[in-house]
C-alpha cells in the first residue's frame, strides 16, 4: 500500500487512515467487552484497553506499511 | 526483650505509617496529579521533538491545560478543545485570507469573532463555554503567528492542529493509565458530602445555634452542590458506561434533593413566623419538630454509605408512622380555642411536615440504592435540569471583549508595535476566559501575577540554565522543579489562576524545541506584549459594566422574580423540576464564589428562597386544582390568585401586593365555604386541604416582611414596608 495519499491535494499518511480504522474497531470491541463484563476480571482496565488499542493499531500499521 | 520495648519500637512506625496514609489521601493525591501532568507534558514534548514539529510547546501547553483530576473531564475537555481549535483556525484562515493586507479590517473582523465567542462562553456552561473561549482565541493566535508571514498560514495551522491533538492524546493516555481517578468516585463523594451537609444544615437550623450568615452560606453551598453534581453527571457520561446506567437515578436524586430543600425551607420559614409571636400552633410544632430531630437526625452518625442510608430511611419511615398519632394529640389542644387562623397555620405546617418527611424518605432511599448497578424500571417524568442564562449579560461580555480587541488593535496599528499581536492574543484570551466567572477582575489580577512570575522564571531558566543542558533527559530534569512549583499552585483552590498562568506562560516563553533560539530582547518584548494584553482585559473588566455592579444585580433580581410568573402560567408537565433547577441556576451564576459580599447579595439569596417557596406553592396549587372538577366560583378564584400573584411579581408595587393578598384571602374563604357547607362538591377533602395549605403558604409568604423586602428592594417602586401594618 502507498505510504501517503492525496486528500484534496494535501498529502495524508496512510497510517492516519489506519489509526481511524483502529479507533472505530477498538470502540466496537470495547463496547462488546464492557457488555460481557470482561473488565471486571482485569487488573488495570485502562491499561488493558490501551494495550488492546496498541495491538489493533500495530496490526493495521504493519498491514499498511509492510 | 520486653513487651514494652516492642511496643515502643512498633508505635513510632505505626504513627509514621498513619501519617503517611493521611498524607497520601490528601496532599499525596495532589502531588500524583502534579506528576501526571508533568509526565504528559514531557511525553508530548518528546514525541513532537521526535516528529520534528515546529513548536513542541503547543503540545506541552495543551497537555497541561487539558489535564484534569478525573479522566472523564479530560476526555470531554479534549473533544471541545479539538472542535473549537478547528473552528478558530478556520475563522483565522478566513480573516487572514480576506484581510492579510488590511490590518484595520483584520482587527475589526477578529474583534467581532472574539466578541461573539465571548458572548457564547458567557451564555453556556462548563466545557461548552470553554469551547467558545477557545474558538475565539485560536483565531487570534493564528493571527499572532501568521501575520509576520501570511503565506505560511496553512503549514502553521496544520502543525498547530497536530500538536494540539498530540498533547490531548498524551494527556488522555496518562490520565487514564497512571493512577486513574474516576468521575464516578467524584459523584459518590459529592452525593455523600451533600447528604452530610444537608443533615448538618437541618441540625444547625434546628438547634438555633448557627447565625443567619452561617445558615445563608450553608444554603448557598447546597445550591452549589446541586449544580456541581449536574455538571459532573453530564461529563461522566462520556467516561464510564456504569455512570450511564445510573444517569437516570442521579438526575432523580438531584431533583428530589431540590424538592426536599425547598420544602424544608418553607417549613422553616413558616415555623419562624409562627414562633415569632408564640402562637399555640408554633409551640406545638416546635415540639413535634424537635421530636423528629431526636429520632432521625441526632441519633447516631450521619449515613455515609448505602447501608446506613437504608437504616436512616427506615427510621424516617418509622417516624412518619407515629407522626399521625402525635399530630392528632396536639391538634386537640390547638383546635380547642377555636381560632380558625391558628387551625389553618397548624394544618399548613402539618402538611409541609408530612411532605418534607415523604420527600426526605424518597431522597434517602434513592441515595441508598445509588450504588446498585441495575437500572430503575419506572422512569419518572421530565427531570431534566434546566439552565437559565441572561442573554443580555452574555452579549455585554461579548461587547467588552470586542472593545478590548479594538483598543489593543488600534494601539498596535497606530504605533506599528511589532509585538502588538501578542497583546492582541492575550487580551482575547483573558477577556474570553473569565467572561462567565463571578469575579473576573480578580481572576485577571491573578493571571497577571502568574504570568509575571512565569516570565521571570522562564527568563532565568532559558538564559541561565538551559544553555548548559545537554540532551533530552537533562532538559526534562532541569525543567521539572520550575513546572512543579506552578502545577502545585494549580492544585490549591485559591491559587489556581496564578499556577495556571505561571505554568502556561513558563512553557510558552521557554519554548523548548529542536533548534533553540536565544534572544533576550525579543523575549522581554514579547513578554511585555502579553502582560499589556492581560492588563487591558483586567481594566476593561473593572470599568466596563463590572459584574459586581448593581445594574446586573437588579437585572438578576428581575429574572428571579420572573420565575414565579413562569410557575403561574407555564405548562405543568415537568414544571416543578424546571422551575427549581432554573431558579437555582440563576442564583448560582451570580454566587458561584459561595460567599455573600454585601447586603444586596443577601437580599438576592432571600429573594431566591422566597421565590422558590411561593413558586412551589403555586405549582402545587395548580397541580391540585388541575386534578379536580371544581365548581365554577372556586376555579375562578384560583385563577385570580394565579394572575394577581404573577402581576405582583412582575411589578412589585403596593397596589398589586394588596390585590394579590386580597385574592388569596378570598380564595381561602371560598375553599373554606366549600369544605364546610353541607352541600359540598364531590371534591375529595384531602385535595381541598392541600390546596388550602398551598394558599395559606402563599399568603403567609406575601405577608412576610423579609419576603417583601427581598421582592421589592430592587424594584423601581418605593419600599413596601409601610404597607405591612394594615395588610397584616
Amino acid at each position: 500500500m502507498p505510504r501517503e495519499f492525496a486528500l484534496l491535494d494535501a498529502l495524508v499518511p496512510t497510517l492516519f487512515l489506519a489509526f481511524l480504522v483502529s479507533v472505530v474497531s477498538h470502540t466496537l470491541l470495547d463496547r462488546i467487552m464492557g457488555r460481557c463484563g470482561i473488565y471486571r476480571h482485569v487488573w488495570h482496565p485502562p491499561l488493558f484497553r490501551l494495550s488492546v488499542f496498541v495491538c489493533i493499531f500495530g496490526a493495521f500499521g504493519l498491514l499498511v506499511l509492510r | 526483650m520486653s513487651v514494652c520495648g516492642a511496643d515502643t519500637v512498633k508505635s513510632p512506625f505505626g504513627t509514621v505509617w498513619r501519617e503517611l496514609l493521611f498524607w497520601g489521601r490528601t496532599d499525596g493525591l495532589d502531588w500524583i496529579f502534579v506528576f501526571k501532568i508533568i509526565l504528559a507534558a514531557f511525553l508530548a514534548m518528546w514525541i513532537s521533538m521526535q516528529l520534528r514539529l515546529d513548536q513542541p510547546r503547543t503540545a506541552m501547553m495543551t497537555a497541561v491545560i487539558v489535564m484534569q483530576q478525573q479522566t472523564g473531564l479530560v476526555l470531554v475537555k479534549s473533544i471541545y478543545r479539538i472542535g473549537a481549535t478547528i473552528a478558530g483556525i478556520l475563522v483565522g484562515l478566513l480573516l487572514l485570507g480576506l484581510f492579510a493586507q488590511e490590518p484595520v479590517l483584520y482587527v475589526l473582523g477578529l474583534a467581532v469573532w472574539v466578541g461573539l465567542c465571548t458572548a457564547g462562553s458567557a451564555f453556556y456552561r462548563n466545557f461548552r463555554s470553554y469551547g467558545c473561549v477557545l474558538a475565539g482565541y485560536s483565531a487570534a493566535m493564528m493571527g499572532q503567528f501568521s501575520i509576520p508571514e501570511p503565506t505560511a498560514f496553512f503549514s502553521i495551522a496544520s502543525t498547530r492542529l497536530t500538536e494540539i491533538t498530540l498533547g490531548i492524546l498524551c494527556a488522555g493516555v496518562v490520565s487514564d493509565v497512571v493512577f486513574p481517578r474516576r468521575l464516578s468516585d467524584a459523584i459518590t463523594s459529592n452525593v455523600q458530602n451533600r447528604y452530610r451537609e444537608f443533615i448538618a444544615f437541618i441540625r444547625a437550623s434546628l438547634s438555633g445555634a448557627a447565625g443567619r450568615a452561617e445558615l445563608d452560606s450553608m444554603r448557598l453551598r447546597l445550591v452549589g452542590n446541586v449544580l456541581s453534581l449536574e455538571s459532573i453527571r453530564s461529563n461522566a457520561v462520556l467516561e464510564d458506561p456504569e455512570v450511564r446506567g445510573r444517569d437516570l437515578r442521579l438526575r432523580k436524586l438531584n431533583s428530589e434533593f431540590m424538592a426536599v430543600t425547598t420544602t424544608f425551607s418553607s417549613f422553616q420559614h413558616l415555623l419562624k413566623r409562627l414562633t415569632k409571636n408564640a402562637t399555640p400552633a408554633g409551640l406545638a410544632l416546635t415540639g413535634l419538630w424537635e421530636s423528629f430531630g431526636e429520632t432521625v437526625v441526632t441519633k447516631g452518625e450521619i449515613p455515609a454509605n448505602a447501608d446506613a442510608a437504608h437504616q436512616a430511611a427506615r427510621r424516617i419511615a418509622a417516624f412518619r408512622a407515629v407522626l399521625g398519632r402525635r399530630i392528632e394529640e396536639v391538634r386537640k389542644n390547638i383546635t380547642a380555642d377555636g381560632d380558625p387562623q391558628t387551625a389553618l397555620d397548624f394544618a399548613t405546617a402539618v402538611e409541609l411536615l408530612h411532605r418534607f418527611l415523604r420527600e426526605l424518605h424518597a431522597y434517602t432511599q434513592t441515595y441508598a440504592t445509588l450504588p446498585n448497578a441495575e437500572n430503575e424500571p419506572n422512569t419518572p417524568d421530565d427531570i431534566d435540569f434546566s439552565v437559565r442564562t441572561d442573554p443580555v449579560v452574555a452579549l455585554l461580555s461579548g461587547g467588552r471583549a470586542f472593545v478590548g480587541i479594538i483598543v489593543i488593535g488600534w494601539f498596535w496599528i497606530a504605533s506599528a508595535w511589532p509585538y502588538g499581536t501578542s497583546a492582541l492574543t492575550f487580551v482575547a484570551i483573558a477577556s474570553a476566559l473569565f467572561a462567565s466567572a463571578p469575579d473576573p477582575s480578580r481572576n485577571t489580577n491573578r493571571m497577571f501575577i502568574g504570568h509575571l512570575a512565569g516570565l521571570v522564571a522562564a527568563f532565568a531558566y532559558k538564559f541561565l540554565v538551559m544553555p548548559d543542558m545537554d540532551g533530552f533527559a537533562l532538559l526534562c530534569a532541569s525543567m521539572l522543579p520550575f513546572l512543579m512549583v506552578g502545577l502545585y499552585l494549580r492544585t490549591r483552590p485559591g491559587l489556581v489562576d496564578i499556577g495556571f498562568g505561571y505554568t502556561v506562560f513558563f512553557i510558552q516563553m521557554t519554548n523548548p524545541s529542536n533548534t533553540m533560539q536565544f534572544n533576550p530582547v525579543d523575549f522581554i518584548n514579547d513578554g511585555c506584549g502579553v502582560l499589556v494584553g492581560v492588563v487591558v482585559a483586567g481594566v476593561l473588566y473593572r470599568t466596563l459594566i463590572p459584574v459586581s455592579g448593581s445594574w446586573l444585580k437588579r437585572r438578576l433580581a428581575r429574572q428571579i422574580r420572573h420565575q414565579v410568573i413562569m410557575a403561574c402560567f407555564a405548562p405543568l408537565a415537568g414544571l416543578r423540576n424546571r422551575f427549581e433547577s432554573g431558579t437555582r441556576d440563576l442564583l448560582h451564576k451570580q454566587a458561584a464564589v459561595q460567599k455573600i459580599a454585601d447586603e444586596q447579595d443577601r437580599r438576592l439569596l432571600a429573594l431566591m428562597f422566597s421565590v422558590v417557596e411561593i413558586g412551589r406553592a403555586v405549582i402545587h396549587l395548580r397541580q391540585d386544582a388541575g386534578s379536580l372538577r371544581m365548581p365554577q366560583p372556586l376555579a375562578d378564584s384560583v385563577q385570580d390568585v394565579l394572575s394577581s400573584t404573577a402581576l405582583f411579581f412582575r411589578r412589585p408595587t403596593a397596589t398589586f401586593h394588596d390585590a394579590a393578598l386580597d385574592r388569596v384571602t378570598s380564595a381561602i374563604k371560598t375553599i373554606r365555604l366549600e369544605t364546610e357547607s353541607a352541600a359540598a362538591c364531590a371534591c375529595p377533602r384531602n385535595v381541598l386541604n392541600r390546596m388550602l395549605a398551598s394558599l395559606h403558604l402563599i399568603r403567609t409568604a406575601l405577608l412576610d416582611e423579609d419576603v417583601l423586602v427581598a421582592v421589592t428592594a430592587d424594584s423601581p417602586s418605593a419600599n413596601l414596608l409601610g404597607v405591612i401594618p394594615h395588610a397584616a
